[in-house]
């Protein structure tokens, strides 16, 4: 069997096996919380504006806020029930996000649904908008909103449509569980994609520590000419965009470009799936599969509305295991800590991982003994040690210069480091400095 | 309850500075016991000085200057380990406390400690003192032991009139390989660093690069230079020094590509020092040399970074 992968990488092999097994083998459970507190800026762009009020009766799946902007997408209500209260939390972002809290009358009453149908027959032109009206987001993790990434300019084409099915992330298998249940599911939604972009080809991406996956994908697809599945090594960051398109493809995504500008989009399998159910069932993305572990008492794959509180989806897995340290939105290498376990789950958010006081003790910067380690693992070929230089000498300019804005922030080096520099954190803290730079000058 | 909030990744490889050390420690046990086994006690005695003055002065220089203590990293240790392995059984015993000052002090804390110096600072050492001393440093005991009833000569506390590298003829392979010769306590018996190389390559620690292509050059231009490629390579000590004084991280370029320039001409210099240079012997000074151009390779050595092609290529 042909093993697709990228040069660099690392294998927090030991780590990333034992924390997946304690849930890979669970299958998805549903869990309702009483009261969901649904965030407006879940995805990447302007914030969605309420259009309900504290008072308001709301059903399953309908909008509760519009859309702002040109990527901007509405937000739904995932369960019926009373608007309790519109306010504000600190999550994951700088400044407090908007919220809208939910009263769960438990009875799951849907709006009005409207079907598209078939996602073989439904016409082109009607996808995007209808992904768009679902409210899809990348549920990978990193929230772009779809319908801006199967909105194709003028002068660009697509001929492949990758599933990333990789799941590379320490900890997380609810992609994993997703391809096993669900699968045909995954196919359809792949389907949609590629007629939305015009795509020949489709392929769904799957690391070869899941050969059930691999398996179950392979029978969904089968007789589907143009889909096939691509057997990945197992090996970080395999999932990610970029590594994965020239792994799958052998191409590479242009230096501040984007994955069109190498004739290929990326979906996640859970954002597939939920292209699916929005076009054949008219359903918008109100719940998604969260895995919840690490230092909880039963760890186990969760089928979560989105605004559940970390502490219900905590509880319903038995409680915490210890004294939780810290608190991830996704997996151990490119997750984010949250401030606090009342931070609801959001569409984004693939994995809830609790980790222990001792697990979240930082260790001290030794001084760079110049192994090399980041050099090799670097899946974009940096060299993180100069980088790090730069970036304490305060030297932004010529970081820049060295590429800075090319890292794609996936934590090998800061993993492989034994000075245990914090190399990645300096590169966010560079990167949104520049970001804010460029914004400036705008 | 109060959560931490970082930034990624939440965890980290179990791997670090001091472990990378241990384990270059364990790489040299092979060695050390052979050192000793060769040349007995005195080798023992000259091992444990260097290495304990090494540890002392890391403790005083950085005690002295208020700054944080650095011996539990091991560094010290391997210094100290390094300096006394690259002296003869045979040295005045002030001359490994020396060496250990001049490497810890000199060459390593005054350039800000670990990670910092430019040149490995045992080699530094043993370089001043070959300067300096060379009388010392250049008449080697014959072994006290040899393996495996070899007919090679040994005395106690005798010296040998030359080392091996200017007259190897009476020497079997076998001699060559075990160490039944004289020399530095470390890099007589070939055997022993060739288990120690496995070790470091087998754990990862180091890459193969660097004494790789060291090796390699050295035995392909003696070849061309009418030498026997193995004998020479198993007289002097282009194998020690290339498996555990040209590896060292921080005088050594970053780079796969870097590293194997640095071996490259490592190789040459040697070479051009044993056949036309004034001492029988250049690894010490060629692996220096390359340590100063060391900045120059990493600054050379670019790399083509992911993603540096042509937009929408069709």
């Amino acid at each position: 069997m042909k093993l697709f992968t990228f040069r660099g990488g690392v294998h927090p092999l030991k780590e990333k096996q034992a924390g997946k097994t304690a849930t890979c083998a669970k299958p998805v459970r549903e869990f309702t919380a009483q009261v969901v507190y649904i965030p407006v800026d879940m995805h990447i762009g302007a914030p969605s504006a309420p259009c309900v009020k504290k008072g308001d009766t709301v059903l399953m799946g309908q909008k509760i806020a519009d859309a702002v902007g040109g990527i901007g997408i509405p937000v739904h209500a995932s369960v019926s029930g009373v608007v309790k209260e519109v306010g504000t939390m600190q999550m994951l972002r700088s400044m407090a996000s908007q919220y809208i809290a939910i009263e769960n009358d438990g009875k799951d009453e849907w709006t009005e649904l409207k079907p598209l149908g078939s996602v073989e027959t439904v016409p082109q032109e009607l996808i995007v908008p209808a992904i768009k009206e679902a409210g899809i987001c990348g549920m990978g993790g990193a929230c772009f909103p779809t319908h801006a990434k199967l909105n194709i300019p003028e002068g660009k084409f697509i001929d492949t449509v990758i599933v990333n099915g990789a799941e590379c992330e320490t900890y997380l298998t609810a992609d994993h569980r997703l391809m096993l249940e669900e699968p045909e599911k995954v196919v359809k939604g792949l389907i949609a994609a590629m007629r939305a972009v015009n795509a020949k080809r489709g392929v769904i991406a799957i690391e070869n520590n899941k050969l059930d996956a691999i398996a179950s994908m392979q029978k969904a697809a089968s007789g589907k000419a143009n889909i096939e599945v691509a057997v990945l090594k197992t090996k970080y960051p395999q999932g990610g965009e970029k590594q994965l398109i020239d792994a799958v493809l052998g191409r590479q995504v242009p230096s501040g470009g984007l994955p069109m500008d190498a004739n290929a989009v990326v979906i996640n399998v859970g954002t597939s799936k939920a292209v699916c159910e929005a076009i054949e069932e008219g359903k918008p993305l109100i719940s998604r599969i969260t895995t919840v572990t690490g230092a909880v008492k039963e760890p186990d794959n969760l089928l979560l509305r989105i605004g559940t509180p970390v502490i219900d989806a905590v509880n319903a897995c038995g409680g915490y295991a210890e004294t939780p340290g810290k608190i991830l939105f996704g997996g151990t290498m490119t997750g984010n800590a949250i401030p606090s376990d009342n931070v609801p789950v959001t569409k984004a958010n693939n994995g809830i991982v609790v980790l222990t006081e001792k697990e979240a003790i930082i260790p001290k910067e030794d001084p760079c003994i110049r192994c090399g380690r980041c050099v090799d693992v670097c899946p974009i070929y940096l060299k993180p040690n100069e980088l790090k230089v730069k970036l304490v000498l305060g030297r932004l300019e010529e970081a820049q210069k060295k590429h800075l804005e090319d890292c794609i922030l996936c934590g090998a080096c800061s993993y492989i480091c034994p000075a245990r520099r914090l190399l990645t954190p300096a590169f966010k803290e560079g990167k949104d400095k520049l970001a804010m730079m460029r914004r400036k000058k705008a | 309850m109060k959560l931490a909030v970082s930034s990624g990744p939440h965890i980290l490889t179990r791997e670090t500075t001091q472990t990378l050390m241990l384990d270059v420690i364990i790489a040299l046990i092979p060695t050390v016991a052979a050192g000793i086994y060769i040349f007995g006690s005195r080798a023992a005695l000259v091992l444990a000085i260097s290495v304990f003055s090494s540890v002392l002065f890391e403790f005083i220089w950085r005690k002295a200057l208020k700054k944080s203590l650095t011996i539990k990293d091991l560094s010290a240790v391997v210094t100290g380990l390094l300096i006394g392995l690259n002296l003869p059984s045979s040295v005045p015993l002030w001359m490994p406390v020396l060496a250990s000052a001049l490497a810890i002090i000199l060459a390593k804390q005054l350039f800000g400690g670990l990670g910092h110096n430019f040149m490995n600072p045992a080699l530094f050492a043993r370089a001043v003192l070959l300067a300096s001393w060379p009388l010392h440093m250049t008449s080697y005991n014959l072994p006290q032991r040899v393996f495996f009833g070899s007919s090679a000569p040994t005395g106690v506390d005798t010296l040998a009139s030359a080392t091996p590298l200017i007259n190897s003829s009476g020497l079997s392979m076998q001699d060559l390989l075990l160490g039944n010769i004289p020399g530095s306590i470390g890099e007589v018996c070939k055997i022993a660093i060739i288990i120690g190389f496995l070790y470091l390559l087998f754990t990862k620690t180091i890459t193969w690069e660097v004494p790789v292509s060291f090796i390699g050059t050295v035995a392909l231009l003696g070849w061309l230079l009418g030498e026997d490629p193995v004998r020479y390579l198993l007289t002097g000590g282009v194998l020690f020094g290339a498996v555990f004084m040209a590896t060292d991280y921080v005088t050594n370029p970053v780079q796969r590509i870097g590293q194997f320039i640095f071996g490259v001409l490592c190789g040459v210099i040697v070479v051009v020092i044993r056949k036309y240079g004034g001492y029988p012997e250049g690894v010490t000074y060629a692996i220096l040399f390359m340590n100063c151009i060391t900045p120059l390779i990493d600054r050379y050595s670019k790399k083509k970074i992911y993603g540096e092609v042509k937009k929408n290529v069709q």
